[in-house]
């Protein structure tokens, strides 16, 4: 993720150019902190290759019901990550392009 | 289970009367207090004003600050008398010391002078409010905090040393208390559960190298979406010194990493959202997940 490219970007750059957390999540203007979500990704991308437990795993920390929580904390940006296509395909991407 | 709300505290507090906090109205919440009747009436301060009073005393409930007022009209030059810290309005202003005043401030700056801290007995209260309002999710916060269930105070003066070794440095309420006491004052519209709940996620994920996406933390103290709002709400606008740290350190020092995925592959298998491993399949685990960062 550090180092497959993403345009001119590192995948892992691209992820973090732009806020992963929703600007309402802030106290005092300080946007609480973005933690575990590219850990989640990397987590999920180990858990892939036991394929039985992968897609639970997505849905248990990305729930699809309306309205999810996790849609409410992240950003717009944030948000494709929770996506299932999105998050497989960005997964796929690193793999192929690991330099 | 019934949630421990502000009004519930105020209601405590005026049940059983709890130590007032004070304040000087013009030094703040660091002032010089004179409380003893016979000291203050030698200043013209008296404690209580009765029919017999004489008129020539002012009234001094809680005491009187004796520091440094130069500059400040119309009050006694032998103290001023202190105030609620409800009543306490930093915008009075004083002048500035000049700096023979600030030499002599200097030299008695170890001089007896009370320091407003919350007292033990405030202290012990809001363990026990934290403590009801989280319930039984108290134990989710092990880890990475411990719950000791005797907590050492005795210390020799200047010993603290000495009591950081008798009691472990991850005690949850003495690690949080710091940020705690700095937002007593939670808006009455929000539950003190809410309010310290995003007090120990910023904690946790700052100083004690914790990680979790903070929806999946918030889930795991059976919280939802209104009250995630409403705790953020009950933030003051402006954040005490304890919380611009926090930022500023998380800012500075987080970058995912190995240990940041242990963090969370450890969290993830006890909350069963990872099934379980034992010990090598979890660190043959996390080397794929850092390996996959890497990449």
């Amino acid at each position: 993720m550090k180092r497959a490219p993403y345009g001119n970007l590192s995948c892992y750059e691209f992820l973090i150019s732009e806020p992963l957390i929703a600007d309402s999540m802030a106290i005092g203007g300080q946007t609480l902190p973005h933690a575990g979500i590219i850990e989640l990704v990397c987590i999920y991308a180990t858990m892939r290759q036991k394929t039985s437990s992968a897609d639970e795993f997505l849905r248990t920390v990305f729930p699809s019901e309306a309205g999810p929580l996790w849609e409410n904390v992240l950003s717009k940006h944030g948000k494709k990550i929770g996506i299932a296509k999105t998050i497989n395909s960005l997964i796929t991407h690193i793999e192929k392009n690991a330099q | 289970m019934t949630e421990f709300t502000v009004d519930d505290l105020r209601k405590f507090h005026e049940r059983e009367g709890e130590d007032e906090n004070l304040v000087c109205p013009h030094c703040g919440p660091v002032f010089t207090l004179i409380d003893e009747e016979a000291e203050l009436r030698l200043r013209g301060f008296i404690k209580h004003q009765s029919s017999q009073s004489d008129e020539m005393y002012l009234l001094a409930k809680f005491g009187i600050c004796v520091g440094y007022h130069t500059g400040i009209e119309n009050i006694s030059p032998y103290g001023v008398p202190v105030i609620r810290e409800d009543d306490y309005s930093p915008k009075l202003e004083r002048a500035p010391l000049t700096p023979e005043e600030l030499a002599i401030f200097d030299e008695t700056i170890d001089a007896p002078a009370r320091v407003l801290q919350p007292t033990n007995e405030r202290r012990n209260f809001f363990k026990t409010s934290a403590t009801a309002a989280l319930g039984d999710y108290l134990y989710e916060l092990d880890p990475p905090y411990v719950f000791e269930q005797f907590m050492s105070t005795w210390q020799e003066e200047d010993d603290n040393e000495n009591l950081e070794k008798l009691n472990a440095p991850n005690e949850w309420f003495d690690c949080l208390w710091p940020l705690i006491k700095d937002t007593l004052d939670v808006k009455k519209e929000a539950t003190i559960k809410e309010n310290l709940l995003i007090t120990i996620y910023l904690h946790k994920t700052t100083e004690m190298r914790h990680i979790e996406p903070l929806w999946l933390f918030w889930k795991r103290f059976g919280m939802g979406k209104r009250s995630l709002e409403r705790a953020i709400a009950s933030f003051p606008t402006e954040l005490p010194s304890h919380f611009q740290d926090l930022f500023t350190i998380i800012e500075r020092d987080y970058e995912p990493e190995r240990s940041t995925i242990e963090s969370l592959v450890n969290t993830l298998v006890l909350d069963k959202i990872c099934p379980p491993m034992n010990g090598s399949e979890m660190q043959g685990f996390i080397q794929n997940a850092t390996n996959f960062l890497g990449k």
